[in-house]
């Protein structure tokens, strides 16, 4: 996150800490009779859960609406439709699965702890229902692949995700990108940065690359072993790219040259869809020029089809070589 | 806050009383007009059935080597003439045409876009304006452009302006240029790229102040009729391809088929009625005779923070007393949103309630935000812009935002 966004985050926070005496001085646990808080921003549960604030406050979730290549594309927000996902009023305001209204209020939380958290009543939605704190009342349905599922499938990844061994397992979407944490204070929690392609670890974790020699051939197979869904998993820019160049018996390479993109094309854009699904592998065979002593081979993740090597909306996430003599 | 006066509190308690979404009973002082919404898809379907659509597969592959093979470059001239003639004369040629405009090789996107201009297509209008958006050619783009021109609509002439004083790409635009300011008799004196770009321009802005608020069907317009009528019903979706489309034809037609449009405002169905309502937004006073059944959204607690948007920009006089009442009510999403559509609805009674706002520094920050906005909008006299530009200056409020709404009070937006 950039400096400013940061600060001004902290004054809006300064600004909440007033509120939150005036809501939530009660001492001890609250009485039974006594009314519920309600929430009116994000800002207001950095009191009692500030390490877990903080992860959200580094995530996508947070930045969702501030995002300048999501601004650059909706025309800074002047289309709404996009700020419905980007900057919503709570999923269960509009029921689980259908689209959520875009919020006008707090343009720097995104999508926030209320979007998830604030059931139809106004109350806060948990596992596990409890007298203590916010109140939370139990809603795990709010919570569940069906929650994501509001936002998540218009690129069909809750639906990719439905047809991979992960949702016969049981394998949730909150289980690779929640996972659990144990924080300062010893608790155990689900880690709330929800990491996903623009994570290094969690992008290697989604595949694997190998390479071998058969038959003059030089075999590469790429395997979505790691993602539960399509890789890439969206839809509008991102594109995964298997690079060969050869080198000579005098050490000279050969330029490098795309055999393969694993991408589903947008709109207009030509092509079928080349996304890896879950569990699956895609083989490229290649014959190397009679002079090759060595094949190399790469496997680049971009953040969008057109990122050159150099750019840095490209990271390399694994290379290989197979010896030809 | 309270309502501060008898009228006031009618108000009120009608909106009061419509908070579950049905009809306001009447009560004194204004009352909404009652929300009366239907289910539309059905219709829009059935009216857009006649619409031109996609032939079968067979015909498809047979038009798609016709179409290359008539404009391709890589044919040969004896090979294109005798093929342009066959796709000419094809039943299907629109659709040939149409789907030429996504063909791989530029030449023949441009040359599919000419066709269609010549021949009168206008039910291609909506495509067109669509194939402006995804164009990188400059050739090409030029040429969609002309035959938008052709066919009546000019909304795309600024992207050509654009190519025009774009040293690298000018060129390429010049041949389309040249009809349309020859078609328009508007050829500059000067022999600049500049002046061709003003040119240009000068012919949009007569456009945009001769686009007419009520479709009246011209000949011809009935395939167009039922393209948009299909274009409509497309927006009942979750995927934004159609909805985008959709908007970026209806914001930008010549004639404006508000008969449509009236009937997405009082769908049933939820998408529908909301993008309509957002297009209504979009064409601000064009879209006025939309007022009365954008006003009745007020009861909808679905639409109704789209329609307080819609209200304020179409400038629906008879929005003030509510959107009043929304501002001073306890729903914080609709007082920001009154707050916001104050200002463009023009109506001098709000200043002092949204200066009241701007000047209470304990205000919510979101709701304070919007009303100076709205109270620089109306009063032009810098208390409202230097609060923003204060907040700004201080990184006290989410910068894209009062940048943004800056923006929408130069001079010209
Ligand atoms: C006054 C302190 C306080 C504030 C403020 C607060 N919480 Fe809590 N919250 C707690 C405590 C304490 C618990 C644990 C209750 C228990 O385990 O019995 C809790 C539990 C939860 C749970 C349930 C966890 C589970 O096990 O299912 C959720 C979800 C939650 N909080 C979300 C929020 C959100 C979102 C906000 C801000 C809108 C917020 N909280 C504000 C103190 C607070
Ligand atoms: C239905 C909810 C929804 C709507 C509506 C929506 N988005 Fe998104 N958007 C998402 C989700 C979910 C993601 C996360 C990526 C994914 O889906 O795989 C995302 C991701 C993105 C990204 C990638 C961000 C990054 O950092 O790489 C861009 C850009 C984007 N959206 C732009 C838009 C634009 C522009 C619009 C409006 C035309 C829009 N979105 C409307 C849900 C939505
Ligand atoms: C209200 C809509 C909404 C809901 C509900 C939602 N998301 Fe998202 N999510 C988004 C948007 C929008 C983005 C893209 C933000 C951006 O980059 O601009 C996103 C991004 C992500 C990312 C990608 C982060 C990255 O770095 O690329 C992951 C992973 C993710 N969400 C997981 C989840 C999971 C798991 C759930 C359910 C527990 C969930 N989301 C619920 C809207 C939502
Ligand atoms: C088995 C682990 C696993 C499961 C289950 C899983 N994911 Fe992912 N997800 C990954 C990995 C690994 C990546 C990074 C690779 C990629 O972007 O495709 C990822 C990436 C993402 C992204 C970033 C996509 C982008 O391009 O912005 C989103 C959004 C996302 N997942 C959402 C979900 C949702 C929603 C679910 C549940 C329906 C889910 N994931 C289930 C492992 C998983
Ligand atoms: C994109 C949706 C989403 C957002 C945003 C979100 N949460 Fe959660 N949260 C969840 C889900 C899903 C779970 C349950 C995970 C599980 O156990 O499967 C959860 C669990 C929790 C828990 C119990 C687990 C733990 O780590 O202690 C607390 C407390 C909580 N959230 C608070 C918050 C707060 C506070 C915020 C904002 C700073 C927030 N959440 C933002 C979806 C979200």
């Amino acid at each position: 996150m950039n400096a400013p966004a940061r600060s001004a985050l902290g004054l809006l926070l300064l600004s909440a800490v007033g509120g939150l005496f005036l809501t939530l001085s009660r001492p001890g646990p609250s009485s039974a009779d006594a009314a519920p808080p309600r929430f009116t921003s994000s800002t207001e549960c950095r009191a009692c859960h500030e390490e877990l604030f903080d992860e959200w406050d580094a995530s996508h979730h947070r930045l969702a609406y501030e995002n300048p290549e999501v601004r650059r594309l909706s025309d800074d927000f002047r289309n709404k439709e996009c700020q419905a996902c980007h900057l919503p009023r709570p999923i269960a305001e509009t029921g689980l699965l259908n689209r959520t209204l875009p919020r006008f209020t707090r343009p720097s939380e995104g999508v926030d702890c209320l979007t998830c958290h604030l059931d139809g009543s106004g109350r806060i939605a948990g596992l596990r229902a409890s007298d203590q704190g916010c109140a939370p009342v139990a809603n795990a349905d709010l919570l569940s692949v069906r929650g994501c599922e509001t936002c998540h499938n218009q690129h069909k990844t809750t639906d990719q995700w439905r047809a991979s061994s992960y949702a016969r397992d049981g394998i949730t979407c909150n289980a690779c990108h929640m996972p659990q944490v144990t924080r300062a204070d010893g608790s155990l929690g689900r880690k709330h940065v929800f990491e996903g392609c623009h994570e290094l670890d969690m992008l290697r974790s989604a595949a694997t690359f190998r390479a071998r020699r058969e038959a003059g051939e030089v075999v590469v197979e790429t395997t979505n072993s790691g993602a539960g869904h399509n890789f890439p998993t969206e839809e509008r820019h991102r594109a995964v790219d298997v690079l060969v160049r050869f080198v000579d018996a005098a050490g000279q390479a050969s330029a490098w040259e795309r055999v393969w993109r694993f991408r589903q094309p947008y709109r207009d854009e030509p092509g079928e869809n080349t996304q890896l699904p879950a569990g699956e592998t895609h083989v490229d065979r290649l014959t190397p020029p009679p002079d090759a002593v060595r094949a190399e081979l790469r496997l680049w993740y971009r953040l969008n089809p057109y990122a050159t090597d150099e750019d840095e909306a490209s990271t390399l996430l694994f290379e290989t070589e197979v010896a030809l003599e | 806050m309270k309502p501060r006066c008898a009228s006031w509190a009618a108000v009120a308690l009608v909106l009061a009383s419509c908070g579950a979404g049905e009809a306001p009973t009447a009560a004194a002082g204004p009352s909404l007009p009652p929300l009366m919404l239907s289910s539309r898809l059905a219709a829009l379907e059935e009216l857009g059935s006649t619409a031109p659509g996609v032939p079968d597969e067979r015909t498809r592959s047979e038009l798609s080597e016709l179409v290359a093979a008539a404009y391709s470059s890589i044919a040969s001239p004896d090979m294109q003439a005798e093929a342009g003639r066959w796709l000419l004369a094809h039943d299907e040629v629109f659709a040939g045409l149409e789907e030429g405009l996504r063909h791989p090789e530029a030449a023949v996107r441009a040359s599919c876009a000419f066709q269609l201009g010549e021949r009168g297509e206008r039910a291609a209008v909506p495509t067109l304006l669509w194939r402006v958006r995804q164009e990188f050619d400059p050739a090409a783009l030029a040429w969609i452009v002309a035959a938008l021109d052709r066919l009546g609509n000019r909304a795309s002439l600024p992207r050509l302006a654009e190519l025009l004083r774009d040293e690298a790409r000018c060129e390429s635009a010049l041949p389309a240029t040249d009809a349309i300011l020859l078609r328009a008799d508007a050829w500059p004196e000067e022999r600049s790229w500049e002046a061709l770009a003003t040119a240009v321009e000068a012919l949009h802005v007569s456009w945009r102040s001769a686009r007419r608020g009520t479709f009246e069907r011209e000949a011809g317009d009935e395939r167009l009729h039922a393209r948009l009528a299909a274009l409509l019903a497309g927006l009942d979706g979750f995927q934004l391809k159609p909805v985008d489309e959709a908007r970026t034809a209806f914001t930008q037609l010549t004639t404006l088929p508000l008969d449509l449009l009236s009937l997405g405002v009082t769908a049933q169905e939820r998408y529908l009625r909301v993008h309509t309502v957002e297009i209504a937004r979009d064409l601000g006073s064009l879209a006025a005779p939309l007022g009365p059944e954008l006003l009745a959204l007020l009861g909808d607690p679905v639409t109704r923070l789209y329609a307080v948007e819609a209200l304020g920009e179409v400038g629906h006089a008879e929005a003030l007393p509510f959107l009043l009442v929304f501002l001073s009510g306890d729903d914080l999403e609709l007082r920001v949103a009154a707050a916001m559509a104050l200002g463009p609805l023009g109506q001098e009674s709000a200043v002092e309630p949204l200066r009241a706002i701007v000047q209470a520094a304990t205000e919510n920050p979101d709701v304070r935000v919007r009303a100076a906005f709205s109270l620089e909008h109306l009063t032009r006299d810098g208390t409202g812009a230097d609060l923003l530009r204060d907040l700004i200056a201080r990184e006290a409020y989410h910068a894209p935002t009062l940048r943004e709404l800056l923006a929408r009070l130069e001079p010209g937006t």
